[in-house]
């Protein structure tokens, strides 16, 4: 290779970092920086006043609700179907994936207006469930059950992939030492995909928290009662009180950026792939995923 | 009483593919088996039926007389070295070894000051002494393996079994290993049962071979048996080097007339068969001193140690033979690449290809006699 | 089961796994799709159509699925460089830049919504210079592609990583060697093994953005005809309870993405086939 050829590559890669840096600035950098500027435009006394706000307090009270729901239901189901694809042949079992993987691809707003349809008063168990007094659908149950919906296939897609990639040799060599069911799971399995148990957690938590259009189509916006944060942010943003959107908004970015960075943490340790990182195009995309 | 490790009619199908068809073995107490056989065949499915890790479709698996067919591995009590060994990553060597004595119900399990010492007996044998913290992750491949068979050995079992154990290792460290294996088997005096398609390490440990091809057993008996014997021309070709001359061809004619007319009437037409000859059955000559020699060029000259390794082509180019002579005797020779040489055959077997009907003599022309034919 | 386990010695505890699993996604997945197939189901092939087809609809799907086609290749344009960058160079800030690629999974998407929509607005900095130079972004179907842009970025990025580095260098090496330029590298070396990959990244940008909501109503301004999303549309007849048009407007959104994910899966098996068989 010629000097000149080499001095063009470093001139190319010079470019490439460029424009890539200029792109996550302007699309990824700068919302994050108006998000907090925004809040703080008039003063710090405001901006947490604003947090104060009795709403807002009960917006994140019923987000958090949901999240601590959301989340170990989304875990336990994800251990099981990891368990069942995982470790045993079963016919149907790539349709099994298919499904599960389901909700990723639906938009936000039709996930909610699946829940109305089954709960809702015209549903399909709409009317029985309102002879016995039971509401679901613009109250608190909707808006977890559709939570519950729309981060199922995170917690599930990153378990069922991290018991794919162990193999059950060690399982089998526990079995043949004389280990139940039970001494087989709490000694040998959970101890090796604790790491993605963690993962999945941080995922479907993210999730859960940020869920905006299927929530808002089954939460009925009544204050103070069946407002999650997300929900609360557009409320306030609509009533041209941007800056206690953005106040309120802050704390959900706090929550994103927490989040980023115990993956990153948890990726370099684990040396997790980063293909993973992209749940929804992971489990979108096939069970031909790759793993490390 | 039946004792030993015994299959009776075992089938096993994946998927409609036919991994085992009627299976039948008898593994005496005490004696080291080697499953051998090309991948694919079946052997590391025998494996786990014997283990309990499969269920066979049909047939039985007896220990010592009794029927274990269903038991499931935990209450079956067969020590396994899996092939990676599958050795518990998070736990240390000791809580690896320990690991089958503490999942143990409580009621038959040892206190911990047994399991102390038992462990530390287990580390002293497999020559592990002092590496009890550490984690696999920190060991080689020899000492992992010896940690996965002392985490077998833990539960007394009644029969060891290992896949491939060698495969994983090193060329020096497998050599040693395996001897070392060999004798604290011996030691041990517990039925141990490994799987392998290296023949060379079933020929060199094994009490007993076990030579599976396709789901079927073609062949049981000690090492020299099973190369002295071959039961037929899979097991003669998977179990060394050799030389197939095809009876049918125009070099097979001619060494039916000249070489071997003995067993012309045994041959048929329609039943092709071929004439197996080992590398050192072939004896190398300077001149045709006897009638009966085949005339070839050497083509390569491969030494080997002790040995020489002569490719030789015939005359007519059709068939090529591959001799294996002392260096005493190619010194004495001094051939070269390019010397014409005759070849002389001082054994032979004959086998019919076909699988399903299997004939075959073994026949030495030195001492001019053909042996009974034997039906396998 | 048993039957079709092959009679297989089982690890303990797959009736209780199984079990779980298939009652959850039943009750959570299954259920939910059977009410949509039911409901559509009860519609005439009139109703449908005449729903599908009313100028509004129609206005809106088109929009959908232009802005989230744009934005789908605008994300490739810059995804490729970036999983470049990411996955060969190393430079200060790199894991910064690395772990800020999934952020808009990580961000709620109102809060990106309002973020984006006070950046790009008339009065937000961004917003304000665009202005003066005569472009018009928030409120218009630019907006639309700006949100999408944002959602997008870890598709492409994420789906192209880890391809990039399973690139075996030494093929390039060995180009170079035969005497080729860097261009010829790129187009002819590198570029070829990452199409599956790309097509994939596209796609599944597209698909999200199709249905995405969150991101894009603040931004967009929701004038019907011009600014109103499909997904917005299927929020608008919820809101008067109209859940036949709001279930005939999701079967059309629903179908596309299928389509376009089945696309995926194609392309996907497809670069397996490739890759192994190139093996």
């Amino acid at each position: 290779m010629s000097g000149q050829g080499r001095s063009g590559m470093r001139v190319g890669r010079g470019l490439l970092i460029g424009v890539t840096v200029l792109f996550f600035a302007v699309f990824l950098f700068a919302p994050l920086v108006v998000v907090f500027s925004s809040a703080l435009q008039k003063g710090v006394g405001y901006y947490l006043a604003a947090l104060a706000d009795p709403e807002t307090a009960a917006a994140v009270r019923l987000t958090l609700l949901t999240t601590c729901i959301a989340v170990p239901v989304n875990i336990l189901f994800g251990l099981c179907a990891g368990w069942a694809i995982a470790r045993y042949d079963f016919p149907g079992k790539s349709l099994l994936k298919t499904v599960i993987a389901l909700p990723f691809s639906v938009s936000p707003v039709i996930s909610g207006l699946l829940f109305v349809l089954v709960y809702g008063s015209g549903g399909l168990i709409g009317p029985w469930l309102e002879a016995h007094h039971i509401q679901v659908i613009f109250a608190v149950p909707g808006i977890i059950l559709t939570t519950l919906f729309v981060t199922l296939p995170l917690a599930a897609h990153e378990l069922i992939a991290v018991l794919e990639a162990q193999g059950k040799e060690e399982e089998e060599a526990a079995w043949t030492l004389g280990a139940t069911g039970r001494q087989i799971f709490w000694k040998i399995t959970l101890p090796k995909i604790k790491w993605g148990v963690f993962y999945g957690v941080i995922l479907s938590t993210a999730r859960a928290m940020g869920e905006f259009g299927a929530v808002s189509v089954v939460s009925g916006h009544i204050r103070g009662l069946t407002n999650t944060l997300p929900l609360h942010i557009e409320i306030l943003y609509n009533q041209y009180d941007s800056v206690a959107a953005f106040a309120a908004a802050t704390l959900l970015a706090l929550a994103a950026l927490a989040t980023l960075a115990a993956k990153a943490v948890l990726e370099r340790r684990t040396g997790l792939r980063k293909d993973h990182a992209a749940p929804g195009a992971a489990a979108a995309g096939g069970e031909e995923w790759t793993w490390a | 009483m039946d004792m030993g490790v015994t299959l009776r009619s075992v089938w096993k199908t994946y998927k409609r593919a036919t991994v085992l068809q009627n299976v039948d073995l008898d593994l005496p107490t005490g004696k080291l088996v080697a499953l051998l056989g090309p991948s694919g065949s079946g052997k590391t499915t025998l494996l786990r039926i014997l283990a309990g890790l499969e269920v066979p479709d049909r047939g039985t698996v007896l220990f010592d007389g009794e029927d274990v067919t269903r038991r499931p591995p935990r209450v079956r009590r067969a020590g396994v070295v899996f092939q990676q060994y599958a050795l518990f990553g998070h736990m240390t060597v000791f809580d690896n070894i320990a690991f089958g004595l503490r999942v143990l119900p409580r009621k038959v399990r040892p206190l911990a000051w047994e399991i102390d010492t038992k462990v530390r007996d287990l580390l002293h044998k497999v020559r592990l002494n002092g590496f009890e913290s550490r984690y696999p992750s920190q060991l080689s491949g020899g000492q992992q393996q010896r940690v996965a068979l002392a985490r077998a050995l833990a539960v007394d079992p009644r029969i060891l079994l290992l896949d491939e154990p060698f495969a994983a290792l090193d060329a020096q460290v497998r050599l040693e290993l395996r001897r070392w294996l060999r004798d604290f088997q011996r030691e041990l005096g517990i039925t141990t049962v490994f799987v392998t398609h290296d023949q060379e390490e079933a020929m060199d440990i094994a009490d007993l071979i076990v030579v599976v091809n396709q789901g079927k057993i073609e062949q049981v008996g000690s090492p020299s048996e099973i190369y002295e014997r071959p039961a037929n021309a899979f097991v003669f070709e998977f179990i060394g080097r050799s030389n197939v001359l095809p009876l049918d061809s125009r070099e097979g004619e001619w060494a039916l007339d000249h070489l071997f007319p003995a067993i012309r009437d045994w041959i048929s037409s329609a039943d092709p068969m071929c004439a197996y000859i080992r590398p050192h059955d072939i004896e190398v000559h300077r001149r045709r001193d006897r009638g009966a020699a085949v005339k070839a060029v050497v083509e390569r000259v491969h030494p080997h140690g002790a040995l020489v390794r002569l490719v030789t082509r015939t005359a007519a180019g059709e068939q090529r033979w591959e001799a294996e002579i002392s260096r005493d005797r190619y010194e004495a020779l001094k051939v070269k690449t390019g010397d014409t040489v005759y070849l002389e055959f001082r054994s032979v077997t004959v086998f019919s290809p076909h699988r399903e009907v299997v004939h075959s003599w073994t026949l030495d022309p030195v001492r001019e006699e053909l042996q009974q034919p034997q039906r396998g | 089961m048993a039957s079709g386990l092959n009679r297989r010695a089982l690890l303990p505890g797959f009736g209780l796994a199984f079990g779980v699993t298939i009652f959850y996604v039943s009750v959570m997945i299954l259920l939910p799709f059977a009410a949509l197939a039911l409901k559509a189901a009860s519609l005439s092939l009139h109703e449908f159509y005449e729903t599908v087809s009313s100028p509004r609809v129609v206005a809106a799907l088109r929009l959908s699925f232009l802005t989230a086609l744009v934005a789908a290749g605008i994300n490739v344009a810059f995804g490729v460089p970036a999983a470049w960058v990411l996955s060969r160079y190393s430079f200060p800030g790199k894991r910064l830049l690395d772990a800020m690629v999934d952020l808009p999974f990580a961000l709620p998407t109102a809060v990106a919504g309002i973020a984006l929509t006070a950046m790009f607005g008339p009065n937000g900095w961004l917003g304000a210079i665009l202005e003066r130079l005569g472009v018009k972004i928030a409120f218009t179907p630019a907006g639309i592609v700006v949100a999408l842009v944002f959602i997008g970025v870890p598709f492409v990025v994420r789906t192209l990583q880890p391809v990039i580095e399973s690139l075996d260098r030494r093929v390039e090496e060995a180009a170079e060697t035969l005497g080729a330029s860097p261009a010829q590298v790129f187009f002819r070396v590198i570029l070829p093994p990452l199409v599956p990959a790309l097509l994939s990244g596209f796609s599944l940008a597209f698909a999200r953005g199709i249905g995405e909501y969150g991101s894009v109503v603040f931004i967009s301004g929701n004038m019907p005809m011009r600014t109103e999303i499909a997904p917005l549309v299927i929020m608008g007849k919820l809101q008067q309870f109209d859940y036949a048009g709001a279930t005939a407007v999701a079967v059309v959104l629903l179908i596309v993405s299928f389509i376009v994910l089945s696309a995926v899966r194609l392309a996907e098996w497809r670069a397996g086939f490739w890759r192994t068989g190139a093996r």
